[in-house]
């Protein structure tokens, strides 16, 4: 599976995301919430047990006739023993009374405390601010439980509290502070447990919101999933398959105008089929159907033109321009028919492993002749070795010839040039002549069909002009291009470039367009 | 063959009748005789009546197509066939030469051309003067006299030009020949790349002398470049 391409792993994903963001957000600002009024509501009763817990010992003290010392000591045991027997209950807190302004690191003197606690449990600031004011103070701490004979291991136990003290004043005594200390392990137990409640019921929701989004979306891209690939068989050419239509959503509605867009193409790749057969019938008839009167013509023709000296001047020329038309007439036929064959797109490429070098040897040799005609010479440059390419070498020779006949046709008897070179991914073959020229704006239009440059000159050079429009297609044919640069009155030059693997695009060119 | 006329017969099989007097006309002009033939399903009677030396077939007829005649005839003779078409199309040039004809001509063409071709057709190769007569490679032995080639005991009916063709290639086993060099050596041509011609011969032959035809022991593609004779060590 292409999971970075579907589309159901993009929604999942994107689902994923947004669902955590705002789960997440969702579910701290309710642990917070919950634990503050967890917290709070433990700091109200506290303060109020512990501020009545403080009358009372206050009230104890003033009411107790302490007449010695040992009188208050014995009044204090009593406080801080109440206090401690009424321990065992984890809601009740720890009481420690001590001096104001004590600052042994012990409990001495006229201080006590339940359950072994230490003196450190209560932080300096706390005390300060106790006895800075009459009302209550408190602060988180932790109650420190000191190593006792009972637990003879030093071992320091430490329980998180909360810690409320408040001051009082005895008479002949002086002040003292009291201080409750609440463990809040219960209230911390809670909203742990709110904590972890809250963290599983996020995770199982974005888990049901991720399960909702992939079983609707799966609606949706089964039909998107199934058309796209039906698609893809419509352009591999297989017209065959259609799309379920179920119901009448807007699913429906895609699968019904695509089995109606599939239903059109089909009928017009039938339509065009139907008509590249005609053509091609056609070309095919119209090729016999004139070909053999043609034949004919041709051969009652050279018999009289063999026969043309037995003859008056005038018929022996007629004979000469008959026999010359027929051939012009040939020609053009023949590439009447190529053209046509082309647009019908009925050609077909015979591809061979052929030795470039010496079919433009031997092309050269073919067209040596008419060269001579004009007055022209060939000039070949080619690699001490074989260029090995593959092509089609029949439409290779006519690409060949097509070039050498037009450079023939313009190059006002100069000298012209054929190169082959052979590059990494192409081979090229350059033909160079130094005769009229393409003006500006030419170099495209040459392969136009049935161009030409000076219409009312030209005529007189032969040619149908279709040559260098066919050879184009030809070398096209071959994944190949041929392109051209001219200079009026200096030449011009044409370049065919095959490449060596049809099926790659051509980038490589072997010769500068530049004359 | 003693009774056989001294003057060439040439069948001219086409149904264009303008056509088949002009092919008649330059024909008689060059000293052969002519018979013509306008429909596919009458050629079989005249060709056992009277046996020609060459029969020029158009490929599109009545009754009969040119390619079913090209192997009825073979299936009784191994004189030269040249296929008139009027399509250059490959499929068609292809399924006549698979069908046994020799070499073909596109309509419309000149009149040397036709007569080059023919005349290439009837001539026989000339016996080299070789020590010996006969040539064997790879279990096939070539009587260069009788023209014949056999494998052991069993002849091997092979068209003339199949003959010429293996001949060709068997004289000089070493050298490998261009496709161009078999036209030019066994068809005649000059200037052309009709490379497919040379093609279905060598198809033909492989499938008539090599024993499994598919991997070819005697006639050897070499690849980019032509064929050569397989490398026998002459036997005498």
């Amino acid at each position: 599976m292409r999971f970075t391409n579907s589309l159901a792993f993009r929604v999942l994903g994107t689902t994923l995301l947004l669902s955590t963001v705002l789960v997440a957000t969702l579910a701290s600002v309710l642990n917070q919430r919950l634990s503050d009024g967890i917290r709070e509501s433990k700091i109200e009763s506290a303060l109020n047990e512990s501020q009545s817990k403080l009358f009372q010992t206050e009230n104890r003290f003033i009411l107790a006739e302490i007449a010695s010392v040992s009188d208050f000591r014995d009044a204090i045991d009593r406080v801080v023993t109440e206090f401690a027997d009424t321990r065992g209950n984890e809601r009740n807190p720890e009481v420690a009374l001590l001096q104001a302004n004590s600052t042994s690191k012990n409990f001495y003197l006229y201080e006590r405390a339940t359950n072994q606690i230490d003196k450190s449990s209560i932080s300096p600031s706390l005390r300060a601010k106790v006895l800075a004011t009459k009302e209550l103070q408190y602060e988180y701490g932790q109650i420190v439980y000191a190593s006792t004979y009972l637990t003879p291991v030093a071992v320091e136990r430490k329980v998180p509290a909360l810690i409320i003290g408040g001051n009082f004043t005895v008479e002949n005594f002086g002040k003292f502070e009291m201080y409750f200390l609440y463990s809040t392990s219960p209230e911390d137990a809670t909203i742990s447990l709110i904590s972890r409640t809250l963290l599983i019921g996020a995770v199982a929701l974005v888990l049901v919101l991720l399960f909702i989004v992939w079983a609707t979306s799966r609606q949706v891209i089964t039909p998107i999933r199934g058309a796209a690939e039906i698609a893809e068989k419509l352009s591999a050419g297989d017209f065959a398959e259609r799309m379920q239509v179920e119901g009448a959503d807007e699913i429906a509605r895609l699968a019904l105008s695509f089995n109606e867009m599939a239903s059109a193409l089909q009928s017009q790749i039938t339509r065009l089929e139907n008509l590249s057969r005609v053509q091609q019938r056609f070309v095919s008839d119209v090729s016999h159907e004139l070909r053999t009167p043609l034949t004919t013509l041709k051969m009652a023709s050279d018999l009289i033109y063999r026969q043309r000296h037995d003859f008056d001047p005038t018929i022996s020329r007629s004979a000469e321009l008959l026999s010359a038309q027929l051939e012009r007439f040939e020609n053009l036929l023949t590439e009447l028919l190529e053209v046509s064959r082309f647009d019908a797109g009925v050609v077909n490429l015979e591809p061979e492993m052929v030795d470039i070098v010496a079919l433009v040897d031997k092309s050269l040799e073919a067209l040596k002749p008419i060269a001579q005609e004009h007055g022209s010479t060939f000039h070949y440059v080619h690699p001490n070795e074989q260029v090995m390419t593959v092509v089609d070498p029949r439409r290779m020779d006519r690409i060949l010839r097509n070039l050498l006949s037009n450079a023939i046709a313009y190059g006002e008897g100069n000298r012209i040039e054929v190169e082959v070179r052979a590059g990494e991914k192409s081979t090229a073959i350059a033909v160079r002549d130094f005769g009229i020229g393409l003006r500006q704006g030419e170099e495209t239009r040459v392969f136009d069909r049935f161009w030409r440059a000076d219409p009312s000159r030209e005529r007189t050079r032969g040619g149908t002009g279709l040559g260098l429009s066919i050879a184009q297609e030809d070398a096209q044919l071959h994944g190949g291009i041929i392109e051209a640069k001219g200079a009026y009155g200096k030449g011009s030059l044409f370049v065919v470039t095959i490449p060596r693997d049809r099926s790659e695009e051509l980038t490589e060119r072997l010769f500068p367009l530049t004359l | 063959m003693g009774a056989r006329q001294l003057m060439t017969l040439i069948m001219v099989v086409d149904d264009d009748q303008d056509l088949a007097e002009m092919l008649a006309i330059v024909l008689t002009g060059e000293g052969m005789e002519v018979d013509l033939v306008s429909r596919g399903d009458q050629v079989m009677e005249v060709f056992r009546n009277t046996p020609p030396d060459l029969v020029l077939l158009d490929l599109m007829l009545p009754g009969l197509t040119g390619i079913e005649v090209c192997k009825l005839i073979r299936s009784e003779s191994m004189i030269p066939i040249v296929m008139l078409t009027a399509k250059g199309e490959t499929t068609d040039v292809v399924k006549g030469l698979e069908a046994g004809a020799d070499d073909y001509i596109v309509k419309p063409f000149q009149t040397n051309e036709l007569l080059a071709r023919i005349k290439a057709r009837l001539r026989r190769t000339s016996v080299p003067t070789v020590a010996s007569s006969k040539l064997e490679f790879g279990g096939v032995s070539i009587d260069l006299v009788a023209h014949e080639v056999r494998r052991g005991e069993k002849v091997i009916a092979l068209t003339r030009l199949e003959f010429d063709l293996l001949l060709a290639l068997a004289r000089e086993p070493g050298r490998v020949f261009t496709r161009e060099a078999l036209l030019a050596e066994v068809w005649g041509y000059r200037h052309s790349s009709d490379t497919r011609l040379v093609n279905v011969h060598i198809q033909r032959i492989r499938s008539k002398i090599e024993r499994d035809p598919n991997q070819p022991e005697l006639v050897l593609t070499v690849r980019g470049v032509g064929y050569r004779a397989g490398n026998f060590t002459e036997q005498r």
